[in-house]
């Protein structure tokens, strides 16, 4: 019948090639090896799970096969690059909104009495921002990113204040200031997101977001007396046409971070220098974190270029991994080798436990400790040059007493660098807490 | 297990269509085949497929015992219908059925917390319509237990449906024909199911969470275009998925040589809220109407029963969905519309424009939807008010860029609540193959050849790419 004629002859050739496609994607998942992180997603990937009876008979090890079998497919990274292709199509995307809450708490106006110091809790304090993350919300280097605002292929974090989080980053540092009294100057310094500094007021008034400038405020209103609270909000606002953060990752450049280094030399009473008198070094093509995280393939388009400087006296560094083991290591990394997603890593070793440089041009005796975060790492070059002994500690790794650390080393100085997320994230707090009470 | 996960489609399809394919006769099949639908059905916890055991047991014992001694029939139809229902009482409404006491008499003290089994709502029911139809000697008893197993367990549709009558499979299971173009239309139609699902449904249903969150906290933080958008996304996402399921289902069924019933004609372009059920998890409806509506008299025994007997089976149909009041308010809910529409309005009904009968019903089932999502009466309330103008949140620039970023998506989405693709496509293949204005067109024939051949393909990798990264998976019905 001519009717089912072009249907009948194309049939076989239909069949054959949807089955030879399974057949094939089946194929692939049984035989070819699995892989066991994800580079683009920075982390581990599931693993098979562990068998036991009683898993077993409540679902729990099957589900799990399930979450196995997905995470560590073969083509997983190629299936999820074409789905974010797909899901650019999904309408019109110059200006995306990933995930996000829906607006921040209000900020209590800082003027006036400071009020009784807020102390840390007792018990657990009643979550927030402890739901798992929704689509947009992800967890980046073990960082909290709440959401972000993609425009014209740059992104911007997005931040909401919690009051009660914010109380409780404030009481940490004064925990810290308590157990430090006559022995180091404790200084905080909070670091704004793009977000805050690089959109405009209305904007972020159109985006519920929060104010970052009054947040930071009300923090360090919070904070003990003694507490050398650093203002970088102003100054990174004069700078707003230049370079200052990333596009496609939620990090400042070394340039945001030398603006903010000024004042921190404003509050310790050093000379900063000036960033002529740094060899500059840079490293194109970094997509970093908004990139990889959110799905928001037009970032592509825009890498950013990683420009970092080398200290004067020293580019040297040793640095103590989490299994305990020491490597030398330089404070500005070659990182052109490295993948794009990595390209922020140049900057003081990345995130590990327990980092020291020490200036053989400066015989004072001088020492600093910075507890940081991931931004710290581009700001610590700036200060190899004013301590003798610079250490470092990423907040979420090091597993000593900072106490031990401050009297052992002589440290004078003792510098809180945190990005403004984390004094909002519960997970974040939490390791902070524990730090200050070791 | 769910059929849109990479595991269920490139594993344990591709295995059980090998089995199929490879194995000769039909009794190996069904071997293969029941053995495929345990597994399955562990997946979500063996202990569960216990039950399942147990309760086709039952039905194999009483169905044969209502063919052996039918002047008893109905003490052992009786029996075996009340135990299973109250297998599925104690597992589904046990802490509902203990909660309103708690709320009324201040007892019990504590509710324990029963799991509920999977895929327990859609196996009774089907067991149950098994045993009924012995009863009226509309099919002969299984007398071979794993058969009978088979037909509870075959994991094409015992998890979410379509409600599987025995008497529409028992041919099959007897004797399986498996032809080209029926396999060829299977793998269309599942294609299609699961790219539905893995692409449309779940995009819309990210939206919908964000848009219409589930706690009366996250509701009053939304705006209330964007609870109008949320209500929208969670329409589309309803018929989404289990339509997508109902397709995925009957698709692999056809590639085995099965053939299920349509479960879904689509819903929303209905004209009335009795036309809509017509159209909407047929196989639920229909069960409801030939085991309940007709078994209690129908509209035989006068206006009031009538009324009564709709009461009841609305109340049911609601209740069947879940162990919430909200459940059993969507199902009153269309009570109220179907005694509006068959007993207040009767004729008049055709006499408005069809065009304000069709908005009409649209914004009907709009406001199901809302009922349906929420069990915390504050949340519904919440939402309720927020729509109504209510919402104590300053609208934002969030709510349209949300519209803009997913304007594609959402019409897409739409459309595909629509038989306007489907049409297309048959006109299309209409003429290429010869009829109509353009026929024997030969481009057209080139193209709808290539369409033809790789549009399975291409649906199976737009879904492998959406399922990849996708840790958000749900299945609104998985409670069943």
């Amino acid at each position: 019948m001519k009717q089912k004629d072009w249907e009948g002859s194309a049939r076989p050739v239909k069949l054959l090639l949807f089955f030879g496609v399974l057949a094939a994607l089946c194929i692939i998942g049984i035989l070819f090896p699995r892989p066991t992180e994800s580079e683009v997603e920075k982390r581990k990937l599931t693993e098979f799970p562990a068998f036991s009876w009683e898993s077993f008979w409540s679902g729990k090890w099957f589900s799990g096969i399930d979450t196995w079998y997905a995470d560590t497919y073969p083509l997983r990274e190629v299936l999820i690059a074409g789905n974010k292709v797909v899901q650019s199509l999904y309408g019109i995307r110059s200006h995306v909104i990933v995930g996000g809450e829906t607006q921040g708490e209000e900020i209590p106006d800082v003027d006036g009495n400071q009020g009784e110091l807020p102390t840390l809790p007792q018990e657990d304090p009643e979550q927030k921002n402890d739901e798992p993350p929704r689509d947009g919300n992800v967890n980046a280097d073990g960082e909290m990113i709440s959401g972000i605002y993609v425009s014209d292929n740059v992104g911007y974090g997005l931040y909401y204040f919690v009051q009660q989080n914010s109380d409780w980053y404030a009481a940490i540092l004064n925990e810290m200031n308590t157990r430090l009294a006559g022995k180091a100057q404790l200084y905080s310094l909070v670091a704004p997101i793009n977000g805050g500094v690089l959109l405009s007021d209305s904007l972020q008034k159109e985006l519920h977001i929060s104010d970052q400038r009054e947040s930071i405020r009300y923090i360090y209103s919070r904070m003990a007396a003694e507490i050398q609270g650093v203002e970088v909000f102003d100054t990174l606002r004069e700078h707003v046409d230049e370079y200052i953060y990333f596009h496609t990752d939620h990090h400042w450049t070394a340039l945001g971070a030398y603006y903010a280094y000024t004042q921190y030399a404003k509050a310790a009473g050093l000379t900063p220098h000036t960033l002529d008198q740094f060899e500059q070094v840079e490293f194109p093509d970094f997509l970093g974190t908004y990139y990889s995280v959110s799905g928001i393939t037009s970032l592509g388009s825009n890498p950013d270029t990683v420009v970092a400087y080398k200290p004067m006296g020293t580019n040297k560094m040793k640095m103590t991994m989490a299994d305990g083991a020491t490597y030398d290591w330089f404070v500005v990394n070659d990182v052109s080798g490295y993948g794009s997603s990595m390209k922020y890593g140049a900057f003081a070793g990345g995130d590990q436990p327990y980092s020291v440089v020490e200036n053989p041009e400066i015989t004072d005796g001088s020492a600093c400790l910075v507890i940081k975060d991931s931004y710290g790492n581009a700001l610590i070059p700036y200060l190899v040059d004013h301590y003798q002994y610079l250490y470092w500690i990423d907040f979420r790794y090091y597993k000593g007493s900072i106490y031990d650390l401050v009297a052992e080393k002589n440290i004078q100085d003792v510098l809180v660098l945190q990005q403004i997320y984390n004094t909002g994230d519960n997970g974040a707090l939490k390791k902070l807490q524990a730090l200050a009470e070791r | 297990m769910v059929f849109s996960s990479l595991l269920f489609v490139f594993l344990f399809l591709a295995l059980n269509l090998v089995s199929q394919a490879a194995l000769r006769g039909v009794r190996q099949k069904n071997i293969a085949m029941l053995i495929f639908s345990l597994v399955f059905f562990s997946w979500a916890g063996p202990r569960y497929v216990v039950l399942l055991l147990l309760d086709t047991a039952l039905c194999w014992f009483f169905a044969i015992r209502i063919e052996r001694d039918p002047t008893h029939k109905k003490r052992h139809l009786w029996l075996c219908t009340a135990l299973l229902l109250v297998v599925l009482g104690i597992f589904k409404y046990t802490g509902f059925l203990l909660g309103n006491l708690q709320s009324l008499f201040g007892w019990p003290e504590i509710i324990p917390e029963i799991v509920l089994p999977i895929g327990i709502s859609f196996y009774t029911f089907q067991l149950i319509s098994y045993v009924v139809d012995v009863y009226r000697g509309e099919v002969r008893a299984q007398k071979k237990y794993w058969i009978l197993l088979l037909y509870a367990s075959l994991f094409h549709q015992c998890i979410a449906g379509p409600i599987v009558r025995y008497r529409d499979v028992a041919q099959d299971l007897a004797k399986r024909q498996v032809h080209a173009e029926e396999v060829s239309r299977g793998v269309s139609r599942f294609t299609v199911g699961l790219a539905k699902k893995a692409v449309l449904a779940n995009s819309v249903a990210v939206l919908a969470d964000r848009w219409l969150p589930m706690t009366a906290e996250g509701l009053a933080a939304i705006p209330t275009a964007g609870l109008w958008l949320g209500g929208l996304c969670y329409m589309l996402q309803i018929y989404l998925d289990f339509s997508a399921y109902s397709d995925m289902a009957i698709g692999m069924g056809l590639m085995c040589g099965f053939h299920y019933k349509e479960n879904f004609n689509y819903p929303y372009i209905a004209s009335s809220v009795t036309d809509f059920w017509r159209r909407w998890h047929i196989s639920l409806s229909t069960f409801f109407r030939d085991y309940v509506y007709i078994p209690l008299g129908g509209n035989r025994r006068g206006k009031g029963r009538q009324l009564l007997n709709l009461f009841i089976v609305w109340g049911l149909t609601g209740l069947w969905h879940g162990a919430s009041w909200n459940y059993v308010l969507w199902g009153l809910y269309f009570f109220l519309f179907l005694v509006i529409e068959k007993f207040l309005l009767g004729e008049k009904l055709q006499k408005i424009p069809a065009v304000l009968r069709h908005i009409f019903l649209l914004i009907i089932v709009y406001f199901c939807w809302v009922i349906f999502r929420f069990r915390d009466a504050a949340a519904l309330g919440m939402a309720l008010r927020g729509l109504f103008g209510g919402g104590a949140a300053a609208a934002g620039m969030a709510v349209g860029l949300s519209l803009k970023n997913n304007i594609f998506l959402l019409l897409v989405a739409c459309i595909a609540c629509t038989p306007l693709t489907a049409n297309l496509w048959q006109r299309w293949k209409a003429a290429a193959q010869g009829d109509g204005v353009f026929a024997g067109n030969r481009l057209l024939r080139g193209a709808a050849t290539v369409w033809e051949v790789i549009h399975p393909v291409l649906l199976l990798l737009l879904a492998a790419m959406a399922l990849a990264g996708d840790s958000y998976n749900p299945f609104l019905y998985f409670q069943f």
